[in-house]
């Protein structure tokens, strides 16, 4: 018994013509689609429908399910598109959504799309969906899939999509501009310092050496005030005539510890 | 924000009647949530961008209806969602989970509060279908024509008022919020809210809201 179901919205109609594989064909009860001969797609504006069967039907449920998700949560997807399958994807340009239904998966000569008018076969069809259309398209779908006495065993799986899923290259590229970043900075200091001579080690000449062993022994000579535990702040190095000038200090602080 | 005010009041209240809630909870779990499964979330909570994007859509849905604080007070009583969202402060709380809020409650909001902000969403998009539809299409014909917003009365009007929203209750401070310092950028943000709200309308928008939600975050 051929059956036709019809799922209307303003912007979107799905047409679904069947048979009744139940034989028991009941007066009062909606008899139930269970083999799908032919399957309509149209969306106002265009010229004609979508014609197909159930690979088509199949392939437009997954690939609205994947998009309205995808745009629901603003999260792309990873995966690679398969050109055998319907694509559905945000417009590259401006707003809306870039249909396109590989040539195979349409009724050849049924559709206006399909026919070969000069002579050229287009490998899909490609048509531009708005974000209205494109939600007239999913409530016909998400109707189609609740209505149980059409195709019962359809299904859509709504589920989040896995962190792998999603792991977009534009995430992969900016997670590898640190290190790019990093790896280009030492890349650029190399070169630089890449240019700049060796510093020549002079060593210092004899008569030099000897000229500050002498003053040396003046320091230790200032050095045992200021060993004090009262005053460890004093530097080593300090010359002379510093450490005479800081001399005082320790002198007073005995006075004032007590 | 009237909601301020009532808020210290009500928070000791809270603590009382934890145990009394819970057991609420799992009764409301039975009816109102049906078909929203619980992702496998560590902790039971929802993720950072959970937060941001429910309370994000609220304030779309703000900015869309004048009355929507009244509608959502409405709604948590048809909806029987009261054992979950006891009342505005409770909302206000919850909605304050979102970091980038001025506010921000810096708590966790648990699955069965991010399921009862769903359904409030939900809810309340139903209630604008058609005014959404309309604005979508106007920025459609906008676009096509090269206008700006300000030709269409609804629309700017829409977006100035989500511009105020977002300004006054949003952290400027936050690097996340830096993005959208210019009007341009907000009303990008408040026309892409707008076509996110529209897929909640749907059948299956409740479900299709909630699993959007979590994408990306399960393993």
């Amino acid at each position: 018994m051929p059956i036709q179901r019809q799922y209307s919205l303003p912007d979107c109609v799905l047409t679904l013509d069947g048979l009744s594989n139940s034989t028991e064909s009941a007066a009062g009860n909606r008899p139930e689609l269970s083999v799908l001969t032919r399957f309509e797609c149209y969306f106002a504006g265009e010229k004609a429908p979508l014609v197909g069967g159930r690979e088509l039907l199949d392939s437009l449920i997954g690939a609205t399910n994947t998009c309205v998700q995808a745009s629901i949560s603003g999260v792309q997807s990873a995966l690679k598109a398969d050109d055998s399958k319907v694509q559905l994807q945000p417009a590259k340009e401006g707003s809306g959504f870039d249909l396109r239904v590989p040539a195979a998966l349409l009724f050849q000569g049924t559709s206006a799309f399909s026919s070969t008018e000069e002579g050229l076969e287009k490998p899909a069809v490609e048509l531009h969906i708005s974000a209205v259309q494109l939600f007239d398209l999913m409530e016909a779908v998400d109707q189609l899939t609740a209505d149980q006495q059409t195709l019962p065993e359809l299904q859509v799986v709504i589920q989040p999509r896995s962190r792998r899923d999603v792991m977009s290259t534009q995430l992969v590229l900016e997670q590898s501009a640190p290190i790019a970043l990093g790896v280009a900075s030492v890349a650029v200091a190399a070169a630089a310092v890449f240019f700049i001579p060796a510093p020549k080690v002079q060593s210092p000449p004899k008569e030099l050496q000897t000229q500050p062993s002498t003053s040396q022994p003046l320091s230790p000579a200032a050095a045992p005030p200021r060993a004090n535990p009262s005053n460890p702040v004093g530097s080593p190095t300090a010359t002379p005539s510093q450490s005479v000038t800081s001399a005082p200090t320790p002198a007073t602080s005995p006075q004032t510890s007590p | 924000m009237r909601l301020n005010d009532m808020g210290l009041q009500s928070i000791s209240l809270m603590d009382t009647d934890k145990l009394e809630m819970q057991g609420a909870m799992a009764q409301t779990d039975s009816y109102a949530f049906a078909g929203l499964v619980d992702p496998e979330m560590p902790g039971q909570v929802c993720p950072r961008r959970t937060r941001i994007q429910l309370d994000w859509m609220l304030l779309a849905l703000e900015a869309l209806d004048l009355n929507a604080t009244e509608n959502i007070i409405v709604g948590l009583h048809e909806l029987q969602l009261q054992p979950v969202i006891k009342n505005r402060v409770h909302l206000w709380q919850l909605r304050n989970t979102n970091p980038l809020r001025r506010f921000s409650q810096r708590q966790p909001l648990s699955l069965t509060e991010g399921k009862a902000l769903v359904v409030l969403a939900c809810y309340l998009a139903r209630r604008q279908t058609s005014t959404i539809r309309q604005l979508l299409r106007a920025d459609e014909q906008l676009r096509s024509k090269n206008l700006s917003a300000e030709h269409h009365f609804r629309l700017a009007q829409y977006l100035e008022r989500f511009r105020g929203h977002f300004l006054s209750r949003m952290n400027a401070n936050r690097t996340a919020i830096a993005p959208y310092k210019s009007s341009e950028a907000l009303n990008d943000l408040a026309l892409s809210l707008l076509g996110q709200i529209l897929f909640c309308t749907g059948t299956a928008g409740m479900q299709r809201l909630w699993s959007s939600l979590f994408d990306g975050e399960v393993a």
